[in-house]
């Protein structure tokens, strides 16, 4: 257990300290001296734009994941209720295209993507990340669906509930921990995704948080105080959103992974 | 009677309707989105594009030919080979191993469970940064402790040691990925009924036996799962090398993804990285075939 906290209890201390400090060997577990200077200088000096990062990541995670949950849970709803033909075949082509390695899109995406105008642009890494999150999404809710006993519906359709009405009404409230646990991975996987982001925002303006941190690496050295303190600010949210909802999370996930 | 029928097969009909109607929207978006590019990477790489040259030839198997030629590429595979190895397996065992100690009930439990997930959400490239930050080797704090506990006396540089480089890379990546494990194998531990347990006691099974013949086999299916997923996305891993390694000490750490990034983003050689992509996927296929068909084999 400690090992799994300790380094972010690291990070923290090491993005209060002064640059000065950072560098002096022996070992402070509890620092000796705290700043917010880095955090300040982060959101006031011109050259870095991690507000502007905060901001991209953000608006492309909260977009990612709304419309991910909304065309998953339908996709989701139909895998596990209403077979048809070919429904297990494209079932798996979905999963299949998850395991494609994200390599092979680099290259197609950034040379279609600069000759339609969407390099540099949020909605262009919605439509990516998109894509590729839509089979994870559908297949979690498909094991989070598939573990609703039927009876529920079945019961309210024999009270005159259509299909439609029987999703919205009946399975949609009790599936509530599947869809948070879908949003939420949605959300943390856009916000720290890199690859794709760093091939498609060539301008810093359009950086993401995780690109945004590249920025304090370079050849002179790592700015240890700076890179830190935009790590601190990368991991609030998702560690927030996963302590808070746990419960859902883990439920929502692993529903689909044990049933069989 | 047969109006009945007839109202059946009216039924049967329009949720078919309506099946194909809901999966439709996902459908377009994934396959619309992604097969356009892949088909397009695809036949990049039998042309010899790159991003400097403005004109395009087809020149055949040219660039997978090269490809099995390039002793830095096959050099590549190998350490992609290595890291997926070790990183899997050091966390499905101690997936497993710390799955089985928390499944118990006992004080405190809950947070335990609760701090346990935190690595989870980290993203990588935060990962990478603390670890690349804990493992420096002049103010590390891993040296520091290191050398209190009298272990070592000098400091290593992890990062830019050729034995240690990988190794470290793939500590990362455990830190942060083993709670996926532990996640899931713990929920597959817990469906297992405790009567199967007192059954084996009173037929005097010691606990390796419980856990060989009862526990194991009742996670396979979790196992396959986290072994799987685990495999195909550290085959995939960039993140954590872009930002702790860049290759590492003399190329040491570098994996196969990395490597075709450098081919387009420094040798500006796009078509032969799209060729490298389509060997990786080729791998994850194989190997994916490979497990599914190792776990039909263990149903029999």
């Amino acid at each position: 257990m400690i090992f799994f906290l300790f380094p972010i209890y690291w990070i923290v201390i090491t993005s209060i300290q002064k640059k000065e400090s950072l560098f002096v060997r022996g070992l402070n577990f509890i620092p000796r001296e705290i700043t917010m200077i880095n955090y300040i200088d982060l959101f006031t000096k011109g050259k870095f734009n991690v507000m502007g990062a905060l901001f991209n990541s953000l608006r492309v995670a909260s977009v990612t994941a709304i419309i991910c949950i909304l065309l998953g849970v339908l996709a989701a709803y139909s895998f596990a209720r209403l077979k048809f033909k070919g429904s297990g075949k494209i079932f798996y082509l979905l999963i299949f295209t998850e395991m494609l390695p994200p390599i092979s899109f680099l290259i197609p995406f950034y040379l279609i993507f600069s000759k339609i105008n969407l390099l540099n642009t949020w909605y262009g890494l919605v439509i990516g990340y998109t894509a590729w999150l839509l089979p994870i999404i559908t297949w979690i809710l498909y094991g989070y669906f598939k573990s609703i006993p039927r009876d529920l519906e079945d019961a309210a359709r024999a009270d005159g509930c259509s299909r439609i009405g029987a999703l919205f009404r009946i399975v949609l409230p009790v599936s509530t921990p599947g869809i948070v646990a879908s949003g939420i991975v949605c959300f943390m996987f856009s916000m720290g995704e890199f690859l794709f982001s760093l091939t498609i925002s060539t301008s810093q303006k359009a950086h993401t948080l995780p690109v945004e941190l590249t920025v304090f690496l370079s050849k002179y050295g790592v700015e240890y105080g700076k890179i830190t303190a935009t790590a601190v600010i990368t991991l609030i949210i998702p560690i927030i959103l996963v302590l808070f909802f746990q419960r859902y999370l883990i439920e929502g996930l692993t529903k689909g992974a044990v049933k069989e | 009677m047969e109006s009945k029928l007839k109202r059946f097969i009216n039924v049967e009909a329009s949720e078919k309707k309506l099946a194909i109607f809901l999966i439709l929207p996902t459908a377009i978006a994934v396959f619309g989105i992604l097969v356009y590019p892949l088909v397009y990477s695809f036949i990049l790489s039998f042309t010899d594009a790159s991003l400097i040259v403005s004109d395009l030839n087809f020149v055949g198997f040219k660039n997978y030919l090269k490809a099995f030629q390039d002793p830095a590429l096959r050099y590549s595979f190998l350490i992609t080979i290595e890291y997926v190895v070790m990183t899997v397996f050091t966390k499905l065992l101690l997936g497993i191993a710390i799955s089985l100690a928390v499944k118990e009930k006992f004080i405190g439990r809950g947070l335990v469970r609760a701090t346990m997930i935190i690595p989870w959400a980290v993203p990588f490239v935060v990962s990478g940064t603390i670890w690349r930050w804990m493992l420096n080797p002049n103010v590390g704090v891993i040296n520091v402790i290191l050398k209190k506990i009298g272990i070592i006396d000098t400091n290593i540089g992890w990062l830019s040691n050729r034995f240690f480089a990988l190794p470290s890379v793939v500590l990362a990546d455990v830190w942060q990925g083993t709670p996926f494990f532990i996640i899931i194998i713990l929920a597959g531990l817990q469906t297992i009924p405790e009567g199967l347990y007192e059954a084996a006691v009173v037929d005097g099974a010691g606990s390796l036996r419980k856990f060989i013949h009862i526990t194991l086999p009742m996670i396979k299916f979790p196992i396959f799962i986290v072994t799987i997923l685990g495999t195909v996305f550290a085959l995939n891993q960039f993140d954590l090398f872009y930002i702790m390694t860049r290759g590492g000490p003399a190329n040491y750490t570098r994996v196969a993804t990395l490597y075709d990034w450098q081919t387009v983003f420094k040798s500006f050689n796009t078509s032969y990285a799209s060729a490298i992509s389509y060997l990786i996927l080729g791998l994850t296929i194989v190997i994916t075939i490979i497990y599914t068909r190792i776990l039909a084999k263990g149903e029999k």
